[in-house]
C-alpha cells in the first residue's frame, strides 16, 4: 500500500517539474529567485490551513468550515491585538479555533452526524458569528512583533515558509510514527476493521477535528499578519484552494491514503499554476475556474490510478 | 398495536412540520405584521427560488448525491441570460437557452459523478469553482443590469392576482411530483438511491439515469436563474453564492435522511417553508442576513440530530 502512496507523490513531483520547465520556457521571469520565493510563500499560506484538513481527510472525514474558523479566530485575534498582549491574542485565537474543531468533532464522532452536513452547517454558523462580531468593520495595523509571522524573512526565506516545513515535518512524524497517526490512517482506510481492532475511533476523530480547527486558527495568524488587517470575510476564498491542495497532493477523500507531503506538493503546484496564470497575463477571473477544474482533474486521475470506484 | 401505528405515523412526519408550526406561531406573536398580505407576498418571493433549487437538490440527494454547484450555476446561467437579452434574443429563445444551459451544466456534474464515479461532493465542489469562474470571466466581476418589460414580467407580473412567479413555482412542484411518482424515470431515481447495483442488474442503464438526475437538477437551476435575474433586473456573477446551502438545508430539514435516501418532495417543501419562515422571523427581529444564514446552519444541525435520534428509535 505504501508503494501506491509513493507513486502518487512521484507523479505529483513529476507534474511539478514539468510545470516549472514549461513556465520557465514561456516566461523567463518565472525562473527568478524572487518569484520562487513568492510561490513558496503563497503555497505556505495555503498549506498551513490545509494541514489540519489533511489529517481530518485522512481519517475519512471532511471539514468544510476551516476557512470560516480561520476567519472567526483571526477576527478575535485581531481585535484582541489592539488591546491585549500578543500572547493573549494568539492564545485566544487558537482556543477559539480548537473549540470550533471540538464542536465539529463531538457532533460527528459522538452524535454520529454526517461530517459533511455538520461542517457545512458549521461553516455558515462560524461565518455568521464572524460577521456579527466584526459588524462589517476592518481591523488593521498590528504590532510589529506580530508582523514577524507573516511579513518578515529569516535569512531570505519568508517566515510562513519556514513554518510550513516545520509544521509539515511535525505532522509527518506524527502521522507516521505515533499511535495517533497510525490510528488516523486506520480509521480512514477501513472504519469497520479499525473498530474491530480496538482503535478508539471516536477519540481519534475528535482529536483530528480539534487539531484541524486549531491549525486553522494557527494559519490565521500568518494570514492576518501578512496583510496586516482582518475582516470577517477573509475566510471566504480559502476553502477551494485548500481542498485543491489536498486533492492535487494525492490524498484520497475516502481516507487512508496520502499525507502531508502530498499536501505540501499540492499547495506548491497550485501556487505555481496561479503564478503562471499571472505571468501569462491570464485574467484573474479565470482563477476560480482553473482551480475548480484542477480539483476535478486530480481526483479523476487518482481514480484512474487506484481504480477506486464508488460502490452503490 | 396501537402504539406501533402511532409510531409509524409519527415517523413519517418530518421534523420540519413541527418546527414550521412552532415558527409560524412564534412569528405571529413577534410581529403583528407577519400575516399581512405584504409579508406573505415577501415570503412567497423568497421561497420561490429556494423551493425550486430545493426540489432539484431533493432529486440529487435521492440518488445519494449532493449538488454544491447549483448556486453558482444560477449565477452563471443568469449572466448568460443577461448577455443574450442584451443581444436582443427573443424571450422564448432566452428561456430555452437558460433551461438548456442549466441542463447541460447539470449533466457535466452527472457524468463526472455517475460515469467517472467521482465523489459527488468533489465533482460539484469543483464545478462550483468552474461556474463561478465562468460567470466572473464573462462579466469581468461586474453586474449586467437593465432588461426589458417582457422579461421582467416573469418575476413581477401578476396573473389573476397571483404573482406569475408563484404560478411557475406551482407548475414546477407539480412537475416534480409527476416526474418522481408517475414516470419510469422517477421509479429509477428511487431505485438508484435505494440500491444502485440492483437497478443495474435489472438491466437498466443506471449510469445514464443517475447523470440524468443531475441534468434535470441543472434545468431547475436554469429556471431559478430566469426568475432570479428577472426579479433583480440584473445579473451578477456572485448572486447565486450560498443558494445551494439553503436548498440542501431544506431537503435535510424536510426529513430526507442523508444516508438512507428516503426523501420526498413534500418533506422538502415543508423544510423549505420552515427555512423561509425562520429567516423572515429572524429578519423581523433585526438579525443581520449573515447571522440569519448562521441560524439556518444551526437549525440544519439540529435537524440532523433529530434525524439521527429518530433513526435509532
Amino acid at each position: 500500500m505504501w508503494v501506491r502512496q509513493y507513486m502518487a507523490l512521484v507523479m505529483r513531483l513529476g507534474a511539478m517539474i514539468v510545470i516549472v520547465i514549461l513556465l520557465g520556457l514561456a516566461r523567463p521571469e518565472f525562473l527568478t529567485m524572487n518569484n520562487f520565493i513568492n510561490v513558496l510563500r503563497q503555497s505556505s499560506l495555503i498549506f498551513l490551513l490545509a494541514s489540519g484538513l489533511t489529517v481530518v481527510v485522512l481519517s475519512e472525514g471532511i471539514d468544510l468550515s476551516v476557512g470560516q474558523v480561520l476567519a472567526l479566530s483571526a477576527c478575535i485575534m485581531g481585535w484582541l491585538l489592539k488591546s491585549e498582549s500578543m500572547a493573549v491574542a494568539i492564545l485566544a485565537g487558537l482556543v477559539i479555533g480548537a473549540a470550533c474543531g471540538l464542536a465539529n468533532g463531538v457532533l460527528i464522532a459522538y452524535l454520529g452526524l454526517p461530517a459533511f452536513v455538520v461542517t457545512y452547517g458549521m461553516m455558515w454558523i462560524t461565518q455568521g458569528f464572524a460577521l456579527l462580531f466584526m459588524k462589517a468593520e476592518i481591523i488593521y495595523g498590528f504590532p510589529k512583533a506580530f508582523r514577524f509571522f507573516g511579513a518578515t524573512n529569516l535569512m531570505g526565506i519568508p517566515v510562513p515558509v519556514i513554518f510550513m516545513f516545520i509544521l509539515g515535518g511535525i505532522l509527518y512524524l506524527m502521522l507516521n510514527y505515533t499511535n495517533f497517526g497510525r490510528y488516523v490512517y486506520n480509521v480512514g482506510a477501513n472504519y469497520e476493521a479499525a473498530r474491530f481492532s480496538g482503535v478508539p475511533i471516536r477519540k481519534i476523530q475528535i482529536m483530528a477535528y480539534t487539531l484541524c480547527g486549531f491549525l486553522a486558527a494557527f494559519a490565521g495568524i500568518f494570514y492576518i499578519s501578512r496583510i496586516n488587517a482582518v475582516e470577517a470575510g477573509i475566510g471566504d476564498p480559502l476553502l477551494l484552494p485548500c481542498l485543491a491542495a489536498i486533492t492535487i497532493g494525492g490524498t484520497s477523500l475516502y481516507g487512508g491514503e496520502g499525507g502531508v507531503g502530498g499536501t505540501i506538493l499540492g499547495a506548491i503546484i497550485m501556487s505555481l499554476i496561479i503564478n503562471g496564470m499571472n505571468l501569462l497575463s491570464i485574467d484573474s477571473y479565470w482563477h476560480q475556474f482553473v482551480i475548480g477544474a484542477i480539483v476535478i482533474i486530480s481526483v479523476w486521475v487518482d481514480q484512474f490510478r487506484t481504480a477506486k470506484f464508488q460502490v452503490a | 398495536m396501537e402504539r406501533d401505528k402511532l409510531r409509524k405515523v409519527f415517523k413519517r412526519i418530518p421534523a420540519a412540520a413541527f418546527a414550521l408550526v412552532f415558527l409560524l406561531i412564534t412569528c405571529s406573536f413577534i410581529s403583528k405584521h407577519f400575516w399581512t398580505g405584504e409579508n406573505l407576498s415577501n415570503l412567497g418571493l423568497q421561497g420561490t427560488v429556494l423551493v425550486i433549487l430545493a426540489l432539484a437538490q431533493t432529486m440529487v440527494i435521492l440518488v445519494e448525491g449532493i449538488d454544491l454547484s447549483s448556486g453558482p450555476l444560477v449565477s452563471f446561467v443568469g449572466v448568460v441570460i443577461a448577455v443574450l437579452l442584451h443581444k436582443n434574443f427573443s424571450l422564448p429563445m432566452v428561456i430555452l437557452c437558460a433551461v438548456f444551459l442549466g441542463t447541460l451544466c447539470g449533466s457535466v456534474n452527472g457524468v463526472l459523478i455517475a460515469r467517472l464515479k467521482m465523489p459527488p461532493f468533489v465533482a460539484t465542489f469543483g464545478n462550483m469553482g468552474v461556474f463561478t469562474g465562468l460567470a466572473l470571466v464573462i462579466t469581468q466581476g461586474s453586474s449586467i443590469p437593465g432588461f426589458g418589460e417582457a422579461f421582467r414580467y416573469i418575476a413581477s407580473g401578476y396573473v389573476w392576482g397571483f404573482p406569475f412567479m408563484v404560478l411557475i413555482l406551482i407548475f414546477i412542484i407539480l412537475f416534480t411530483y409527476v416526474l418522481l411518482y408517475h414516470t419510469t424515470f422517477g421509479t429509477y431515481v428511487f431505485g438508484i438511491g435505494g440500491n444502485q447495483e440492483a437497478v443495474h442488474l435489472i438491466g437498466v442503464n443506471d449510469i445514464f439515469f443517475k447523470s440524468a438526475v443531475y441534468g434535470v437538477a441543472g434545468s431547475y437551476a436554469g429556471v431559478a436563474a430566469l426568475i432570479m435575474t428577472s426579479r433583480m433586473n440584473a445579473a451578477h456573477p456572485l448572486v447565486g453564492f450560498g443558494l445551494e446551502f439553503e436548498a440542501i438545508a431544506s431537503v435535510i430539514v424536510g426529513g430526507c435522511s442523508w444516508t438512507l435516501a428516503n426523501g420526498n418532495p413534500w418533506g422538502t417543501l415543508v423544510g423549505a417553508a420552515t427555512i423561509v419562515v425562520l429567516k423572515n422571523g429572524l429578519n423581523v427581529l433585526g438579525v443581520p442576513p449573515p447571522v440569519q444564514v448562521a441560524g439556518v446552519g444551526a437549525f440544519l444541525i439540529l435537524a440532523v440530530i433529530y434525524d439521527t435520534i429518530k433513526k435509532k428509535y
